[in-house]
């Protein structure tokens, strides 16, 4: 028994180094101009756009509301009287109802929203606005509550005196924001 | 009707004789205009925002030089000379310009108030701002209808590729 096996191991050795070999000699010529050159190629990924390499869900909605919460940024950074007039600095629990307001909103809503239309107000409130050529939807955020008007044809909706509209968005506004973008 | 064709040369005749008398009423042909001082009052395509037409907390009142009483140049260097620049704060960008009728056709007022300068008037909403609470939906609908008729002449130019915020940027 123990003689068979040694007369078999070094022909399973020489066969396994043998298909090593080759299999070796395959992955070194298939290394450096497929695996390597397709996952490391710095120059590859660089000129990819970063959006279209991961799932649309999970990059897309992350920059459109970075670019409102960088914008976000200047409004906390403003100062009393920051348009010579008196305005008082916005509101931080203010500013922190419009960040979770706008987490809550579908991508596209995002997208549709000018930076610049979310802003402050003289009296320390927010606005955020979505604007296409006569129709808006304007959101006005109070500390206690917000309310909202919509312009649709020259013609004005709305309501107001609306409590905890971060958490829970009125399926009218919602409705009238789509119809605007 | 007598009143509608004598008003303008009114007007015409006291800035000729009278430099100094500015009447208290403020007709419904004067032109109002109003300096503004910082990126957050215009979008990026220069039109101005709603925030431009709110007044201060526990006021009703924006402030605007009857320009039917001065000339652009006063009201500009009125409006230079009240900037106190720091950064893109409170900085003189320019200025826009509103027909009386206008601002009383959306139900708003103006106003002489000749305490500061006899040219000075404010705009009036009959809403006194209070802190961190939205105005009323009627407040906001006027202002919003404002907005519309405002024309702006921009003194500084504002690129629209420069982030407004670009100060923490």
């Amino acid at each position: 028994m123990i003689d068979g096996l040694i007369t078999v191991l070094p022909q399973l050795t020489a066969a396994i180094s043998a298909r090593r070999g080759e299999s070796n000699d395959v992955l070194s010529h298939i290394r450096p101009k497929t695996y390597i050159s397709r996952m490391f190629n710095p120059y590859e990924v660089l000129n990819k756009n970063l959006e279209t390499l991961k799932f649309e869900n999970e990059v897309k909605y992350p920059i459109a509301l970075s670019k409102h919460l960088s914008n976000i940024k200047g409004i906390e950074c403003l100062e009393n009287n920051w348009d010579n007039y008196g305005a008082i600095a916005p509101n931080i629990f203010i500013i922190s109802q419009v960040k979770k307001f706008l987490t809550l909103l579908p991508n596209q809503f995002l997208e549709a929203l000018e930076t610049e239309y979310v802003f402050p107000n003289p009296n320390g409130t927010i606005s955020v606005e979505w604007r296409n050529h006569n129709n808006a939807v304007s959101i006005e955020f109070g500390a206690e509550t917000a309310n909202y008007f919509v312009c649709l044809n020259s013609e004005y909706n709305g309501d107001e005196n609306i409590k905890n509209i971060e958490e829970h968005i009125p399926r009218a506004l919602i409705s009238s924001i789509a119809k605007v973008i | 009707m007598k009143n509608t064709f004598l008003a303008p040369l009114l007007v015409q005749l006291q800035k000729l004789f009278s430099s100094v008398v500015v009447p208290v009423e403020v007709n419904n042909s004067e032109a109002v205009v109003r300096g503004v001082y910082h990126k957050m009052n215009f979008d990026r395509s220069n039109q101005l925002k709603s925030n431009v037409f709110r007044s201060p907390v526990n006021k009703d009142e924006i402030s605007v030089v009857r320009l039917d009483y001065c000339n652009i140049n006063f009201c500009r260097s009125h409006f230079k000379q009240i900037e106190k620049p720091e950064g893109d704060y409170r900085k003189y960008y320019g200025f826009f310009h509103l027909l009386v009728h206008e601002v009383r056709s959306v139900q708003s007022d103006v106003v002489s108030s000749q305490e500061s300068f006899k040219e000075h008037a404010d705009i009036i909403h009959n809403y006194i701002e209070v802190q961190n609470q939205e105005p009323p939906l009627e407040i906001r609908i006027k202002i919003d209808k404002l907005l519309t008729l405002a024309r702006v002449r921009l003194e500084h130019d504002l690129d629209p590729l420069i982030p407004w915020n670009k100060k923490v940027v």
